[in-house]
């Protein structure tokens, strides 16, 4: 099985913490509705974490960020590693780009690229549910 | 009418950490909606209780620490893998047992974390208003609907179509 290709800080930048937004997926499942009472039920632990994103590039950026989604992700279909702080702990996530990306134009030098990702919680700490540190 | 108590636990649920904060913003009570209209040919709107246990959701942002984070993510997952996703948080207050109804959210606070997240009280004692329920209307029935029959479609194919239309003809066709 070929590698994992890593995100490519150094061509495109880093996902800065303030234009992040983390959302963990629900890993209960309420029971139906009325007349019962609700009650929770552990359903899918496995259950992913997404990450909306925006980054800031530049024209250079841009061109290694579609060559790299483009070519190393296979159209976005594959798996990469990107290092996330998750608690006191910085973990190389395995993520996947969900849904399709946008680029917006800011000014005639700068790209503001905005997308989803999904982080498998199996790359998680075990704090989190997961299986590594 | 009473507060509706919750259901006995054989094992009682986990407590909030003492170590993590209260929400410091934005907690919010929604009362759950009890009563729908009934459909009337004239006059006034009449008023139907539905869901008499029908459970009030809580809102609330928790700003945290790294650590705190990570200590938050420890307590939730124990919480789903021991106690089905189902706690108790000392600042909800009375004997109310709650789990998450959405997904929860973080943002960044400097270093640390904004916890946004959603709960819904469960194991309400759907018996707690049958006092004063018999009292005004004498009796209560209460359906449990317990399925008797089960129908099993085995759904047998008798007919597969086959297409004429041999491999070697599509692929001398295919664009």
């Amino acid at each position: 099985m070929a590698a994992v290709p890593p995100w490519l800080e150094a061509q495109f930048g880093c996902i800065l913490r303030d234009s992040a937004a983390i959302q963990s997926l629900l890993r209960t499942q309420l029971s139906a509705t009325l007349p019962s009472p609700l009650i929770s039920r552990k359903a899918d632990t496995s259950a992913a974490v997404q990450i909306n994103f925006e980054l800031d590039m530049d024209n250079v950026q841009i061109t290694a960020w579609q060559q790299w989604t483009t070519y190393d992700l296979f159209d976005a279909s594959l798996p990469f590693v990107i290092p996330i702080p998750w608690g006191t702990v910085i973990v190389g996530a395995h993520a996947r780009l969900l849904e399709a990306w946008q680029a917006t134009r800011v000014d005639s030098l700068r790209w503001s690229v905005t997308g989803v990702m999904e982080i498998e919680r199996a790359s998680l700490p075990p704090f989190s549910g997961g299986l590594s540190a | 009418m009473p507060e509706p108590a919750a259901t006995a636990l054989a094992v009682p649920p986990p407590l909030w950490p003492a170590t993590l904060p209260d929400p410091q913003a934005g907690f919010t009570v929604s009362q759950g909606v009890r009563t729908e209209a009934a459909e009337v040919m004239f006059g006034v709107t009449r008023l139907v209780v539905k869901g008499r246990t029908a459970p009030a959701t809580f809102s609330f942002t928790c700003w945290l620490t790294a650590a705190q984070m990570q200590e938050f993510e420890e307590f939730y997952r124990d919480v789903i893998e021991q106690h089905e996703g189902e706690f108790y948080a000392r600042w909800i207050g009375g004997s109310r047992i709650v789990a998450f109804a959405q997904a929860y959210q973080y943002s960044a606070l400097g270093t640390g974390y904004v916890l946004t997240g959603t709960l819904v009280r469960t194991r309400i004692d759907e018996t707690a208003c049958d006092e004063f329920i018999q009292s005004v209307f004498g009796n209560i029935y209460r359906a449990y609907l317990p399925a008797v029959d089960n129908y099993i479609a085995d759904l047998t194919a008798v007919d597969i179509y086959k297409d004429d239309f041999s491999l070697q003809l599509i692929a001398d066709n295919e664009c």
